[in-house]
């Protein structure tokens, strides 16, 4: 579905350079729930900017099928990949009400007819979890879960084949968090579509990912089958992040990696 | 001298919404000792923020009304000016926002943010500041503190900007600490360092603090005492054990039952139709 080759990416900030990817490649199949973890800073979220075009690379390339992927992509190309973002305070406008918000990829793409807008929006609400009142609201005036969910509901809005998820569930709730996840898999099975959920939640991983990318500066420290990843870790890295996972029960350190 | 940092006494507050009143917060108590770790958890929505909000004096607009006290040291804060508050903000409660990003200043450079700061706390020269902020850093696992202060709030990676904002709100020693999803951008290893230090402040300085996370695994590692909020109402009061151990309100069952687990390859289910818990009676733990 997508194929990632060597791609490598370095900001400079004032004669410091940060390598933030370096010489990535990997391939993400269809109906993949492929999920990316690894160090704070080590890149994850620059891999997706550069996957949806809003950086582009110093070197390598993208795929998405057979379409070589570049910043400048087609309207429709666009629409085949959405995001989640990471802070969804930071990236909702301030100024537009939510229905404001999740309106416009629907006229953006043409997916409802105008007298259908309002119904879909409403729809998109209930997928996770909100009542029609929020269409009203604006972003400053709702919780960090509520924006988060805004988010999701926006992505959702132009029936993309590929979602990148980017910490999409970290200001919720774990029962909340349990209803979005099991309707983004039934969305996902429903529809055939391909996520990349990027996250510091390993055990949210262990749970819905089939195969997992462990990052670290800037490179690939494992990649496997989750099953695999977490039963038998193969990199020192990996192993002492498996072992910081915050439990809630014995049994769960018990299977730890010594 | 008592022992008692902030104690919140029936906190009520609404909002005036284009569709009528919003009841956020209903009769909420709640305590925390000098030194004590304390988690307020509970839904998404619940009303953890605007409880911190309030307790800084964030909370003033015309829509707005706000009834009960907020003692701390003794003194109620509910309405005190803004001059007051800013006092009281600077140096004596602090806090770190649940979007890092956001609780930065757009347009400034990090080292410029972490001057402001540190001037808080005593007079001194960019230079000075810069080398203060630079060792705070390396404490969070920063490699390269130069370049992050020289940074610009987009530039910084989410666990980054989120180390930042932790280490702006510990570096004056509060006398307490507000920390509103302070770990969810970090991964486990850097989150545990995080905890650890302000753990290790409690121990230093005697700070209090007031942990909101939706990570339940954070909260059976780091707290003392658990708050347990469900739509404005606080439903479970009691230490860390008791809440884990033998929930007794059926929201705080819920809610322990819907962890993802290390042990599972699969989501926990989730009741369709949930009863409103809210309505239900408080449980204290003795
Ligand atoms: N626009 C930018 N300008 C300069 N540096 C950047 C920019 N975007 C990212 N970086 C740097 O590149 C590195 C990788 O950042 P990235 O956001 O990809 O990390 P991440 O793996 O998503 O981390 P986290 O888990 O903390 O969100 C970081 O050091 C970050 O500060
Ligand atoms: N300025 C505001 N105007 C109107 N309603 C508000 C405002 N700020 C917050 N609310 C509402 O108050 C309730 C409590 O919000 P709060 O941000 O405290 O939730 P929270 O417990 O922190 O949730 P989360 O875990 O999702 O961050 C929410 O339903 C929110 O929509
Ligand atoms: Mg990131
Ligand atoms: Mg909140």
């Amino acid at each position: 579905m997508i194929e990632v080759k060597n791609i490598s990416k370095k900001f400079i900030i004032k004669s410091n350079i940060v390598q933030a990817l370096d010489n990535i490649s990997l391939k993400i199949e269809e109906s993949d729930c492929f999920a990316i973890v690894g160090e704070s800073g080590s890149g994850k979220t620059t891999l997706a900017n550069i996957i949806l075009g809003i950086y582009n690379q110093d070197n390598g390339e993208v795929w998405l099928e057979d379409s070589l992927l570049s910043s400048n992509r087609s309207l429709n190309l666009r629409k085949l990949i959405q995001f989640v973002q990471q802070n969804p305070m930071s990236t909702l406008n301030p100024k537009k009400t939510i229905y404001n918000t999740i309106s416009l990829p629907l006229k953006i793409h043409k997916i409802v007819s105008n007298d259908k807008i309002s119904d879909r929006v409403e729809k998109l609400l209930s997928y996770v979890g909100l009542d029609a009142e929020f269409m009203h609201r604006y972003p400053d005036t709702l919780s960090g879960g509520q924006k988060q969910r805004v988010a999701i509901a926006r992505a959702l809005a132009s029936e993309p084949k590929v979602l990148i998820l980017d910490e999409p569930t970290s200001a919720l709730d774990v029962i909340v968090q349990s209803k979005v996840l099991n309707l983004l898999l039934n969305i996902k099975n429903k529809f055939n579509l391909t996520y990349i959920f990027i996250t510091h939640d390993l055990s949210v991983v262990k749970n819905i990912a089939n195969r997992v990318l462990v990052m670290n500066k800037g490179k690939i420290d494992e990649f496997g089958k989750t099953m695999e990843v977490f039963s038998r870790p193969k990199s020192d890295y990996t192993k002492t992040l498996i072992r910081a996972i915050p439990t809630v029960t014995d049994e769960e350190d018990e299977i730890k990696p010594k | 001298m008592s022992n008692k940092l902030l104690k919140i006494e029936d906190l009520e507050l609404s909002f005036k919404m284009y569709e009528g009143l919003s009841y956020v917060l209903k009769k909420i108590n709640l305590e925390l000792h000098k030194g004590e770790k304390v988690a307020l958890v509970g839904e998404s929505g619940s009303g953890k923020s605007v409880t911190t909000k309030l307790i800084l004096g964030l909370l003033n607009q015309k829509n707005v009304t706000k009834k009960g006290k907020i003692i701390f040291n003794d003194k109620n804060i509910l309405n005190l000016s803004q001059k007051e508050f800013k006092k009281i903000r600077g140096n004596n409660i602090s806090i770190i926002f649940q979007d890092p990003i956001a609780a930065l200043n757009p347009v400034f450079k990090i080292k410029d943010q972490f001057y402001e700061v540190n001037l808080n706390n005593k007079p001194m020269s960019k230079k000075e500041s810069f080398f203060i902020a630079s060792k705070a850093l390396e404490k969070v696992s920063i490699r390269d503190p130069e370049r992050v202060l020289e940074s610009y709030p987009f530039q910084l990676s989410g666990g980054l900007a989120q180390r930042v904002v932790i280490t702006m709100a510990m570096i004056n020693k509060p006398e307490l600490l507000l920390a509103d999803e302070p770990s969810t951008a970090l991964d486990v290893t850097i989150q545990n360092q995080a905890l650890d230090l302000m753990h290790d402040l409690t121990q230093e300085t005697n700070t209090a603090v007031l942990l909101i996370t939706h990570n339940m695994g954070v909260v059976r590692k780091f707290a003392e005492k658990v708050y347990v909020i469900f739509r404005g109402v606080i439903v479970e009061e009691g230490t860390k054990d008791q809440v884990f151990k033998n929930p007794g309100h059926p929201y705080t069952k819920a809610l322990l039952n819907s962890i993802p687990k290390l042990t599972n390859n699969q989501l926990p289910k989730f009741d369709e139709d949930s009863p409103d818990y809210a309505a239900i009676a408080k449980y204290t733990h003795r």
